[in-house]
């Protein structure tokens, strides 16, 4: 039987996606793994893999149309069937009219929708499925071109702009900041610093460590590892940590899973990898979507705080700063110490201050405790 | 709640009482008002329908007939011709069949062929409904008939109020009227406000209102279908009920209102459904309603069957609140209807 291959849906939000390119031509065998086809969603470009072994024998030639997810954009036999043993099957008309509700004909007539291009929940297309599309489809608002020099805008830098917006729009934002003092963290760093060289262990960035004492207050705060979604709190599943990265021409925020339980020489492994995923567009589905909170570290642009916007549907983001020497006050005498400003960003419709302030100050004590971040995940339970 | 604390706990009786009611404040308005039926004199009718009339306007206005339903409403049909306003009681409506020809091509006609000349200000009072397993010949609910024949109105009241308001109606209409009462109403109490006042005819009310189905339901079918409701908003199925009051004329417009903000539609009531009251309102949205419906129009009713006396086999075929739950759960979620 030969078996459809859809656009997936590669993270929580993703609707629609564009195919740009097959991997592998019709007629072509693949191993599971091989790379099939890339697709480019509105985050990023991915390829996406085979499951299992086979031969492509359909392929929908790529288009600049985005297409639902599901939509089936071609078929494979499994290795060991031929198109002889699947030859009743193919002759099967490849596109079966889908059902849909006078209402959501009506309705798609309305908002010229095509009733072909939606994906339904449940059998039938409904007027809801309709009006989903609809939004999803609304076309960017077309502003008059301004005086001068205007280039088409990447759709990268498009989705960042829509996402932001509806974000800021959406999400009433507040900010609450504390200065953290970096010295033993810093002393951290530089005592393992040798030490994993010497073992061949990737190097401990400040990011790393960040990284572990944001999982850990996410964690020890389940409240904030919900999101606002549809009127209602939604808990995220798992301890599952954004990583805002620059990229040439934008940002992404790729995932890392399951953070808390992670040790931290793997987690610097990790996120080593997957910040190279990111940068070459090679991230894989499993690496977006379904964080609980975003990390946003601009310190080694020179940043001293910041408040960041929020990567909806988490509630939470933790922008930190860079690490430098300031005076502060210790016991009535200046003090030369290193510091850092750690700023947590949170949604007012899921947390309040107080929420927000024990939760950052989760984040400072770990920072300022950071033993605790290099203990193997068990011993790290709450104190 | 502030509002209504300063005013008298409403009243309340049942609904048979409050057709007594409608009779004895239009029979004391209206000297023409008459009323014939078996046993409805001294001994108040099998359900209390005429209790206490006979006493208060005595055997010329309160008159027992032998059973006969041909004779008393083909006396009834020549009554109103000649200017009286009578009402005929058949008791079971299943009974209706013998004065079929009198109802149908007399008293639905008389002023079609009269040139308009020749009023049938006539009601027919019918029982009809399951209670209790009283078999193929006492459960019948027979008003979709009537719906068929053009010159009759058709009411199907659910509740004491209602009762009444359509009743006084009932009595100054100048045309023939059906007024159907589900036996298992009779003993319901609901509040009825004191003083005069009357129920259109043609006005569905909304019983419930709610958001993603709309049924349309006659009498006893009413309550079911608020049970119904019930269960379904513990899905998180929020379902308006319509109760339709009368048949002919039947609120179309209230009907297409509904389903075009709910999208679904389930019609309920007890009737068979073969060529029933679910049949038309079906046809009439179909026709006036398609781009409103997310789903088919589904119909509960009695299946295709004569009443059994059997309680189970009975209960099996009739509309219940778990099928009526079922049907609107279905036209939900996008599943295939199912028979009810």
């Amino acid at each position: 039987m030969p078996v459809d291959l859809v656009m997936p849906q590669l993270g929580l939000t993703m609707t629609e996606g564009k195919l740009l390119r097959w991997c592998k031509q019709v007629g072509q065998t693949f191993e599971a793994g091989e790379p099939l086809f890339e697709v480019e969603t509105d985050k990023s470009n991915m390829e996406v893999e085979a499951s299992e072994a086979g031969t492509l024998i359909e392929a929908m030639p790529p288009a600049d149309d985005p297409l639902p997810v599901a939509h089936v954009i071609g078929r494979y036999l499994r290795r060991g069937e031929s198109l002889e043993t699947a030859a009743g099957a193919l002759e099967s008309p490849a596109r079966v009219r889908r059902p849909a509700s006078p209402r959501a004909r009506a309705a798609a007539r309305r908002l010229g929708v095509d009733l072909a291009a939606i994906s339904a929940a449940g059998g039938r297309i409904v007027e809801a499925d309709v009006l989903r599309a609809a939004e999803a489809q609304a076309p960017a608002v077309e502003l008059p071109a301004p005086a001068g020099r205007t280039a088409p805008v990447p759709k990268l830098r498009r989705v960042i702009a829509e996402r932001m917006t509806a974000s800021f729009r959406t999400a009433p934002h507040f900010y609450v900041t504390r200065e953290v003092d970096a010295g033993e963290l810093l002393a951290v760093k530089r005592t393992y610093q040798a030490a994993l060289e010497k073992r061949g262990l990737p190097a401990l960035s400040l990011t790393d460590l960040l990284l572990k004492a944001v999982a850990l207050a996410v964690r020890d705060h389940p409240a904030v590892n919900a999101g606002w979604v549809d009127g209602e709190i939604r808990p995220h599943r798992g301890v599952n940590i954004g990583l805002a990265v620059a990229l040439e021409d934008g940002l992404t925020v790729p995932v890392l899973r399951e953070v808390d339980r992670s040790e931290i020489t793997e987690l610097a492994r990790r996120r080593q990898s997957l910040v190279e995923r990111a940068r070459a567009s090679r991230l894989r589905p499993d690496d977006m979507g379904d964080a609980g909170a975003t990390l946003s570290n601009l310190g080694m642009y020179g940043v001293d705080q910041f408040q960041a916007i929020l990567n909806p549907p988490e509630s939470v983001l933790v922008a930190a700063g860079r690490v430098r020497e300031r005076v502060v006050a210790v016991k009535g005498a200046a003090a030369v110490r290193p510091t850092l400003f750690v700023t947590v960003t949170a949604d007012h419709r899921v947390i309040d201050g107080v929420q927000a302030a024990r939760f950052l100050a989760s984040v400072a004590e770990a920072l300022e405790n950071p033993g605790l971040l290099l203990l193997p995940p068990e011993s790290q339970a709450k104190s | 709640m502030g509002a209504l604390a300063g005013r008298a706990a409403a009243r309340e009786i049942t609904f048979v009482e409050a057709t007594v009611e409608a009779l004895r404040e239009e029979m004391r308005r209206d000297p023409a008002i008459f009323y014939m039926g078996e046993g409805i004199g001294a001994r108040g009718g099998n359900f209390t329908q005429t209790k206490g009339l006979y006493d208060e306007f005595g055997p010329e206005r309160v008159r027992d007939t032998p059973i006969s339903e041909l004779g008393f409403t083909a006396a009834g049909v020549g009554a109103a011709m000649a200017g009286m306003h009578p009402v005929a009681d058949l008791m079971f409506a299943d009974f209706i069949a013998e004065a079929m020809s009198q109802v149908v091509h007399q008293a639905a006609k008389v002023h079609y062929i009269s040139g308009g000349r020749i009023e049938v200000p006539l009601i027919v009072r019918a029982a009809f409904g399951v209670v209790r397993s009283a078999g193929a010949h006492h459960s019948g609910s027979l008003y979709p008939w009537f719906m068929h024949v053009p010159g009759l109105k058709v009411a199907v009241p659910s509740s004491p109020a209602d009762a009444k308001g359509l009743w006084k109606t009932a009595l100054r209409e100048r045309c023939p009227v059906m007024i159907f009462e589900h036996k298992g109403l009779y003993n319901q109490k609901g509040p009825v406000p004191e003083g005069e006042y009357l129920t259109p005819f043609g006005q569905a009310a909304i019983a419930r209102a709610g958001r993603d189905a709309t049924i349309a339901a006659t009498a006893l079918m009413v309550h079911k279908s608020l049970q119904a409701a019930s269960i379904l908003e513990g899905e998180g199925i929020s379902v308006e009920v319509l109760d339709l009051r009368t048949l002919v004329p039947l609120d179309e417009e209230s009907i297409l209102k509904s389903v075009a903000r709910t999208g679904r539609l389930v019609i309920a009531d007890e009737a068979h459904e073969t060529c029933g009251v679910g049949a038309e309102i079906a046809a009439r949205v179909a026709a006036r309603g398609f781009d409103f419906l997310d789903a088919p129009i589904a119909r509960v009713s009695m299946l295709q069957a004569p009443h059994p006396f059997s309680p189970p086999l009975e209960a099996a075929l009739l509309p219940s609140p778990e099928k009526i739950a079922a049907a609107v759960r279905a036209a939900v979620r996008g599943e295939e209807a199912h028979a009810g």
